[in-house]
């Protein structure tokens, strides 16, 4: 952008700064101006038109300073566009693109407009490609695929951000550009994420567009915007890019400030009535499109489990299914804590292959029939071999599901050691054995080539789940068990 | 409208009180003397107002209301509208490199009102880094007439010239 100066002479129109509000701005002058234009005030603080009255035009200011009335202001006949390049990767910066980091300008950047109307039907494509996570439970229950829009919805602290992290050392290490939005969180909350990539060395395929809960309304408004630009400017480079917006229950509540304070009718629980629509045509603009794909995996607050409230539920009709963190199972130890009786993904299993399907259904309603036995159990009767042989499996099965934080997991040998548990190779074996031969496994299969073609061989070999748990009941070398059954 | 309003906007725009007005600054203090005898109409049983005329504001503001009094208006309606009238005036900025006397201001304004009419009020101040001309601003619009402009203008054009100039005069000074 130039300065106040060039835009003064070049358009030729001023105003005066009239009242102040917070963060909203009101205007007298500037006769031509348009809704969205970008304006610039004297000290070279730059805002958005918000509205046009019949006096006064309602500016949004993008920066937190301090302004005093009579400043002046001018057009800069230009909407409000975000610089886009390849040097952004590996970097943290604002939705300016101003960096936060070491503090190095990016250079080497085009300009691309932030706000776009989503394309129409004509460049999407159904989803084909699955998106690994490398967290088992998803994988297998819930899976997703490549320009979904999965909603992770749970309490506070209860493993979203972690389980999302894994997802972007997953994808990122598979050379998916990951992009991690953080909008009006805690300044030492992205200087954690932006160490995670550091320490997990894929900073080369991911970026940071980070606002702190210090900086102004207006900005913290536009940080998913300006994320979603960037993730466009890479999907159409013909690259898969994975978007996680953190978190959109904030983003709606710097949206209610900025609209109360603009003395918008407020709504249901004060929030404005454009709301959905302000989220939706952001949430629209991700998808699986004929020259890339954006997965975007944006974020919502529960409180205490509740799934009913206004934003949570619109962004759950915006998305295609939700993962739910549920407080309780945290409580209980679960890692991840995710629910997969409430979860639900809507295009993920049309791209899993016939034997991830049949291995999902089987997962699912095992995991049911485990609950109604727990709670038989409860009530102290004496179980028999059938009920004791379903809750030995589910117990192990929790053990499996069971993945700290930072650790991903392949999605065939996940594959893999579903049908060693359902074989019944492991069984009446003790936990920390069964711990470690699953590690054993997963490492195997990481490091060993040839075992890793092995797995993959044998995985693809198999049409539906019951040939693979037949497969490694004759043959259960593969799961590092000596003995034949 | 009744011909009764129609006579009574044109007494108020033809009124001394707003024929006098040239410049913010005088509107502004017409406007507080306005205030105050509003203020004054209903104080001390009805002897506020004469007080306020005789005291508390200017002699030709005080001439101008008593000839209005004398054709009978309502002083109360009078004052709201002369009020009125005053807000309708649009502003014209001019920021000039000298500080204008009374008649250069009424030249001024003398012009500006054969451009734009009646309904201007002038708004200016005084900035000497425009060394000469002015700048002007009239609802919104911005236009530079400095000679500063015009020597930026000139400088960024022939910026190569002036500084080898400059150069060659510096070298000559040390010699």
């Amino acid at each position: 952008m130039k300065d106040f100066n060039f835009y003064l002479e070049q358009i030729g129109e001023i105003g005066f700064t009239e009242e102040i509000v917070h963060s909203i701005v009101y205007v007298s002058g500037l006769p031509q101006a348009k809704p969205s234009e970008v304006v610039m005030f004297e000290s070279g603080e730059i805002g958005q038109v918000l509205s046009l009255g019949e006096d006064l035009v309602e500016v949004l200011l993008l920066t937190r300073s301090e302004l005093r009335v009579g400043t002046k202001v001018v057009r800069t006949d230009e909407l409000l566009q975000v610089p886009v390049g390849e040097s952004l990767l590996g970097r943290a910066f604002d939705p300016l693109v101003k960096p936060i980091d070491d503090g190095r300008l990016i250079g080497g950047l085009k300009v691309s407009p932030i706000d776009t109307q989503p394309h129409g039907i004509i460049g999407r494509k159904q989803v084909s490609e699955s998106l690994e996570t490398g967290v088992t439970i998803v994988d297998l229950i819930i899976p997703l695929a490549k320009g979904q829009r999965e909603l992770v919805i749970g309490d506070r602290k209860t493993g979203k951000t972690g389980f999302l992290l894994q997802v972007m050392l997953t994808q990122a290490r598979m050379g998916t550009v990951c992009i991690y939005c953080v909008i009006g969180q805690r300044l030492i909350d992205i200087k954690n994420r932006f160490e995670f990539m550091e320490e997990m060395g894929i900073k080369k395929n991911c970026l940071i567009v980070a606002t702190s809960s210090s900086d102004a309304p207006g900005l913290i408004f536009l940080t998913p915007y300006s994320a979603m630009t960037i993730a466009e400017f890479f999907r159409d480079q013909g690259k898969d890019v994975l978007l996680i917006l953190d978190d959109m229950t904030t983003h709606a509540r710097y949206y209610r400030e900025i609209s109360l304070l603009a003395k918008r009718f407020p709504g249901r629980s004060s929030y404005p009535g454009d709301i959905f629509y302000t989220q939706a045509k952001l949430i629209e603009r991700a998808g699986n499109y004929k020259k890339g794909s954006i997965t975007c995996l944006p974020v919502a607050e529960a409180v205490l489990g509740d799934l009913s409230g206004y934003i949570q539920t619109n962004l759950m009709s915006m998305t295609d299914g939700h993962i739910f963190f549920d407080i309780d199972l945290y409580n209980q130890g679960r890692r991840p804590a995710v629910n997969p009786f409430l979860s639900v993904t809507r295009s993920g299993h049309q791209v899993q292959t016939f034997l991830q399907q049949d291995l999902g259904r089987k997962l699912t309603s095992f995991l049911v029939e485990y609950e109604k036995m727990k709670e038989f159990m409860h009530f102290g009767a004496e179980a028999g071999e059938t009920v004791q042989n379903v809750i030995e499996l589910g117990r192990k099965l929790d053990i499996f599901f069971n993945q700290p934080l930072g650790k991903t997991i392949p999605v065939n040998a996940n594959i893999l050691l579903a049908g060693g548990l359902w074989s019944g190779v492991w069984r009446g074996g003790d936990d920390e054995d069964f711990k470690r031969k699953i590690e054993e496994v997963i490492l195997n299969y990481e490091t060993n080539k040839g075992y890793k073609t092995k797995v993959d061989e044998l995985i693809k070999s198999c049409n539906k789940f019951t040939d693979l748990v037949n497969s490694l009941r004759m043959d259960s070398e593969v799961l590092g068990v000596a003995q034949k059954i | 409208m009744s011909q009764r309003a129609k006579n009574d906007m044109e007494s108020v725009s033809e009124s001394v009180l707003i024929n006098h007005l040239r410049t913010q600054e005088e509107s502004l203090k017409l406007l507080d003397e306005i205030d105050l005898l509003l203020n004054s109409l209903y104080e001390e049983k009805g002897e506020g107002f004469e007080l306020a005329l005789k005291s508390k504001v200017r002699s030709w503001v005080t001439e101008a209301i008593r000839e209005e009094m004398s054709k009978g208006v309502d002083m109360e309606e009078f004052l709201k509208s002369v009020k009125n009238e005053i807000a309708s005036f649009k502003e014209l900025k001019i920021s000039l490199a000298f500080e204008p006397t009374s008649l250069s201001i009424e030249k001024i304004y003398m012009q500006a009102q054969g451009i734009w009419g009646r309904k201007i009020l002038l708004n200016l101040s005084y900035d000497p880094n425009l060394i000469a001309g002015c700048v002007i601003i009239f609802e919104g619009e911005y236009r530079d007439f400095s000679l500063r402009k015009a020597f930026k203008k000139e400088f960024l054009q022939k910026k190569e010239q002036i500084l080898s100039l400059f150069k060659d005069y510096q070298v000559s000074d040390q010699v």
